[in-house]
């Protein structure tokens, strides 16, 4: 896995040789695609590959596509409520939808399944100094792409989502903070706040990893905070990251003028987060939001019937907050508070899709695949179960489960 | 070990410069919002609890005196002009409301009289549950209100002076219909209210309105309105239309009283 690029060819010529930490990401990603669209043709018998993809995009997935075909829009009326509309998706990967759709002359549908499969194998690529050198490293970086493109939530990695384009601006962040190149660390941070607001937090784990760094070199923390004014780097990084999500909230305060504003030159810059009030969301006491989706249907009034949507998010945002546990019992500072407020700020505004935030955070998925690879007899158990799982939620998930989103 | 040194870079401040400003100035735009009163209300503020619909859409167009039911096939279900807030689209069981209130718009010209206004609600009230108490508003004025005691649609009507109707700068009535909370804030914190479901009404001039010895009282069971001024509406040719319509009061279960 640590192989050149290039090596020497007995005969004196060079040849080519991709490495394959490059090539398993594409492989897994051509059978996972293959598989789900062999599992709907198996139970819709539609053979097209266009209908396929329709119903793969459910939900965010629609908003996503609409961004990019019409940008963003007046006056909030979705929704049964008559309040919402799409102020609350950042625009980077309908953006880079729109883009491709244009140079390819293909509709923004396959334009956007094709990139984000593309923009989470760039990501699986892109993650692989952060896998642990040892015996299981190569284990750990196959569960983790395994767990990517067929895994049981192969499908925000695969549709028209963020989560791909989020996940590599992540990996790519942390490689960077790894080989202490903050700058531009921080110009990816810029990146992910645009894609979306928990981006902001990498302005946090800039911090904390220069600061161990600093810690790493021999000095004091004392030391850190007395040299900070020389830290021009570290002060640019940091400053970097907010400035999509600024972008974001410029464009939004001058557009919301047109259609919400009291008739001056703008409107509400943070509509994106207001905006949130349709889909119920207020900010609040996370611990307070977790301990009541974990009690809700055990409350006096509801049937206990399995699983129930709140008690799924509650448990993913836990696992969510296990996870950045373990970061931290690895020292991994930055990463842990960069994923535990990853899990802490959506969980602040409610816990619905905490599954899909908290399989967005990389580092989680880095360091649970490095634990599952760690033992070879869980790995070999947990491959097939991510396998057999993902087969059977392609249905759930073309169903529109409340539980997947 | 030694001390690591760091040594800063002129570019390295510039750029902090101009990018600190940058968001600066933003920050001050987000926490310095310029919009409409109901958008602050309801998005900034959460003092409303729901977004009103674009007047746009939400026109009020009413020929006064036309009965309106909002069940699918009948007059009121396509054309969606009424609910202006708090309300959603209409289904299987008419207009549903949802948070604290809902209002209704209506805008028509204005006649020298009072007006009658008549409308069948239900809810899930079931036997256990205590009695549900509905305010009315008409224009910002307290009409009355009526109490759901179980989840059988309810027939029921109010009089509006015609100085409160005249008090609507646009020429009509917004009519809000405010609903108890019956139970504590759910996962999302938004209050738990009442789901109103609102299935026929009428607004009609009160000389034109059917009298009140005309109403049926089906199911032999009165409902008392508090409060709503009294006058006594006369016969006049809306009844029949209403009765056409089928909405006419006879097809509800129980009936107003009390008549204001």
């Amino acid at each position: 896995m640590t192989e050149m690029l290039a090596e020497s060819a007995p005969e004196g010529r060079r040849r080519w040789h991709i490495p394959d930490y490059i090539l398993l990401p594409f492989y897994l990603m051509a059978i996972g695609v293959l598989l789900r669209y062999a599992v709907y043709v198996r139970s819709s018998s539609n053979w097209g590959f266009g209908e396929y993809l329709r119903a793969m995009c459910v939900y965010d997935c629609n908003a996503y596509e609409r961004l990019s075909l019409n940008g963003y829009e007046g006056r909030p009326a979705g929704f049964d409520k008559g309040d919402a509309n799409n102020w609350a998706f950042f625009p980077v990967f309908s953006i880079l939808s729109w883009a491709l759709s244009k140079l390819s002359n293909t509709s923004v549908l396959i334009a956007g399944s094709v990139l984000g499969n593309l923009l989470s194998v760039a990501a699986a690529i892109v993650s692989w100094p952060l896998f642990d050198n040892g015996e299981s490293r190569k284990r750990a970086y196959f569960l983790f792409c395994f767990f990517l493109f067929l895994g049981p939530l192969s499908f925000y990695f695969t549709t028209p989502y963020t989560e791909s384009l989020f996940l590599l601006f992540t990996m790519a962040g942390f490689v960077l903070l790894k080989q202490r190149d903050y700058v531009t660390a921080g110009v990816t941070g810029a990146l992910m706040s645009a894609t979306r607001s928990t981006g902001l937090l990498f302005a946090a784990a800039l911090f904390i990893q220069a600061l161990q760094d600093h810690v790493r070199d021999g000095g004091k923390v004392s030391g850190f905070f007395r040299t900070l004014w020389r830290r021009t780097d570290l002060m640019l990084a940091i400053v970097l990251v907010p400035v999509g999500l600024c972008c974001f909230a410029l464009y939004m305060y001058f557009h919301t003028g047109l259609s919400v504003g009291n008739g001056g030159p703008g409107g509400d810059a943070l509509a994106f987060v207001h905006i949130q009030r349709a889909w119920g969301r207020a900010f609040q006491n996370p611990f307070g939001n977790l301990w009541l989706a974990l009690t809700q249907q055990f409350k006096p009034g509801f049937t206990f019937n399995g699983v129930g949507t709140d008690l799924a998010f509650g448990i993913a945002a836990i696992l969510g907050m296990v996870l950045s546990g373990v970061l931290a019992w690895r020292r991994q500072w930055a990463m842990a508070l960069f994923c535990l407020g990853g899990v802490l700020l959506p969980l602040s505004t409610n816990t619905y899709s905490m599954v899909r935030f908290v399989a967005g955070l990389g580092p989680l998925l880095v360091v649970a695949a490095m634990m599952l690879a760690h033992w070879k007899w869980l790995y070999y158990l947990v491959l097939p179960a991510l396998l057999i799982l993902d087969v059977l939620l392609v249905q759930t998930w073309i169903g529109r489960s409340y539980y997947m989103m | 070990m030694t001390m690591p040194l760091y040594r800063p870079r002129a570019w390295h401040l510039i750029f902090v410069a101009l990018f600190g400003l940058f968001e600066l100035g933003v920050a001050w735009l987000a926490l310095h919002p310029t919009v409409a009163d109901d958008y602050r209300a309801y998005y900034i503020d959460r003092t409303s609890s729901c977004y009103p619909r674009a007047d746009t859409i939400a026109t009020g167009y009413y020929p006064l005196g036309e009965p309106v039911a909002f069940t699918p096939g009948r007059n009121g279900f396509a054309r969606d002009t009424l609910r202006s807030c708090g309300l959603m689209a209409a289904n299987a069981q008419g207009l549903r409301s949802f948070g604290d209130y809902g209002i209704l718009k209506f805008r028509f010209t204005v006649p020298d009289d009072d007006l009658l206004f008549t409308l069948t609600t239900s809810a899930t009230v079931n036997k256990d549950d205590p009695p549900r108490k509905i305010f009315v508003e008409a224009n910002g004025t307290d009409i009355g209100s009526y109490v759901l005691r179980d989840s059988k649609p309810l027939f029921t009507s109010f009089v509006i002076p015609r100085e409160v109707v005249a008090a609507n700068s646009e020429g009509g009535v917004d009519i809000r219909l405010k609903v108890p909370r019956t139970g504590p804030p759910g996962t999302n914190k938004e209050p738990v209210t009442l789901q109103l479901r609102v299935e026929t009404l009428r607004l009609v001039a009160a000389r034109s309105a059917p009298p009140a010895a005309t109403t049926p009282v089906a199911g032999g069971k009165l409902e008392s309105h508090d409060g709503g001024p009294k006058t006594s509406p006369k016969t006049g040719a809306g009844w029949t239309k209403l009765k056409e319509a089928g909405t006419s009061p006879a097809s509800s279960n129980q009936s107003s009283s009390d008549a204001p």
